[in-house]
């Protein structure tokens, strides 16, 4: 019920389409579980998490934008090796966020060295509506 | 110079299905089939961050080290699903350069003294007797970073070819 609730918000006000819409909706109900006062993803939170400085790794603090820089239309660089990293934005990079999988253990990934810890799924949620968006 | 069964070049390719072809009717093609699931898993899951190294560039001992300890992995996270771990730990052992009749990159392997057991390639004697000779700030430049970025300066690294040489801000190496 609750979740029904979640996800009539999330489609009304979203419809990206796809896979993603639902992991979307799928974290839009355990936010819900979490946090019964849970409305709906934000893009700003998102773009809060997504750029602010956390504590990183190899003592170097980081932000999700040390390696994805702040124009997700551009390409990174993966700042311990040098590797480049292609666009993040799906506007500009159609293969970006069709894989759930690919999405679910890059965000494990990149929260544990971003912020030392997994991500809410609230943060997660926030942060995808923020990258989708962009 | 170097080049090894590992290889994503195009004649690589081929040689490989043809290797495959032929193991396939000898033993029927689930084993085959393994093989190759093996190399496309070790090509996208170990490629993400830096090229997917050649598995002879270490000993069987060090790949099941790395392979133990990807959730703290120089540093960063690079867990994988625990079947995938396991099938990769495999083919990297299967394929180590300490093994015998392994190819001329199986050097590295081979010279790490045995009570010793290496995470780093770089960290390998033979890999740094070849790169005594360059200077540090050329490794530590924003290009480069570390020894781990093979193709910074082998630009043909992924295919297990380690000529040409070009170094970033100094240009090709010559002996
Ligand atoms: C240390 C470097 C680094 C940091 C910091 C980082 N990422 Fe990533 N991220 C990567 C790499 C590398 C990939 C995979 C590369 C590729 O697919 O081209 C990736 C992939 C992703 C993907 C997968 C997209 C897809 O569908 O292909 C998402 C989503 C993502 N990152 C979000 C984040 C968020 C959110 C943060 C901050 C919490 C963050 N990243 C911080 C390096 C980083
Ligand atoms: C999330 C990013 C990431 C992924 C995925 C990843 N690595 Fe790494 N790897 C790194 C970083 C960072 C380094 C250290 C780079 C440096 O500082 O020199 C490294 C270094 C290495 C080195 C040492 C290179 C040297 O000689 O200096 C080996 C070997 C290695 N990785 C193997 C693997 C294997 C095998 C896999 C697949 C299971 C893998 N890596 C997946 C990030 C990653
Ligand atoms: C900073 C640039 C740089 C990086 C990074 C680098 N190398 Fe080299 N490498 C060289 C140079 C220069 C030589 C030749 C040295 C000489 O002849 O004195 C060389 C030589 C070699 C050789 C001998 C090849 C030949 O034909 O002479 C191999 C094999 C090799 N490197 C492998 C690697 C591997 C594997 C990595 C990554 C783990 C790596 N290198 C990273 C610069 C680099």
């Amino acid at each position: 019920m609750v979740g029904g609730i979640a996800t009539t918000l999330l489609v009304a006000t979203l419809s990206f389409g796809g896979a993603i819409e639902g992991y979307l909706q799928e974290l839009a109900r355990e936010a819900k579980e979490r946090d019964p006062n849970f409305t709906g993803f934000s893009k700003e939170r998102g773009e809060r998490i997504f750029t602010s400085l956390q504590r990183g790794k190899r003592g170097k603090k980081m932000a999700c934008t040390s390696c994805h820089t702040r124009d997700l239309t551009q390409w990174g660089e993966q700042i311990f090796t040098g590797k480049k990293i292609a666009p993040l934005a799906p506007r500009a990079n159609g293969e970006r966020l069709q894989d759930i999988k690919k999405v679910k253990k890059w965000l494990r990934r990149n929260f544990k060295d971003t912020y030392g810890r997994e991500g809410t799924p609230q943060e997660k949620g926030d942060v995808l509506l923020y990258i989708l968006n962009f | 110079m170097f080049s090894s069964t590992f290889s994503t070049s195009e004649k690589g390719e081929t040689m490989f299905i043809k290797r495959v072809v032929l193991i396939a009717l000898i033993i029927g093609a689930g084993g085959a089939s393994q093989d190759h699931n093996g190399t496309s898993l070790y090509r996208t899951l170990c490629s993400e961050c830096h090229m997917a190294y050649q598995p002879q560039l270490l000993p069987a001992r060090s790949w099941e080290k790395i392979m133990g300890n990807l959730e703290d992995h120089f540093g960063v996270d690079a867990t994988v699903e625990e079947r995938e771990r396991r099938l990769l730990t495999e083919y990297l052992k299967e394929r180590s350069g300490d093994r015998r009749g392994a190819e001329e990159l199986g050097e590295f392997a081979q010279s790490v003294p045995p009570n010793e057991t290496p995470l780093r390639i770089s960290e390998t004697p033979y890999f740094k007797k070849e790169h005594r000779e360059i200077p540090k700030r050329l490794v530590k430049q924003r290009e480069v970073k570390s020894f781990a970025n093979c193709t910074a300066c082998h630009p043909r690294a992924q295919r297990g070819e380690y000529e040409p040489i070009s170094i970033p801000n100094y240009g090709p190496w010559e002996d």
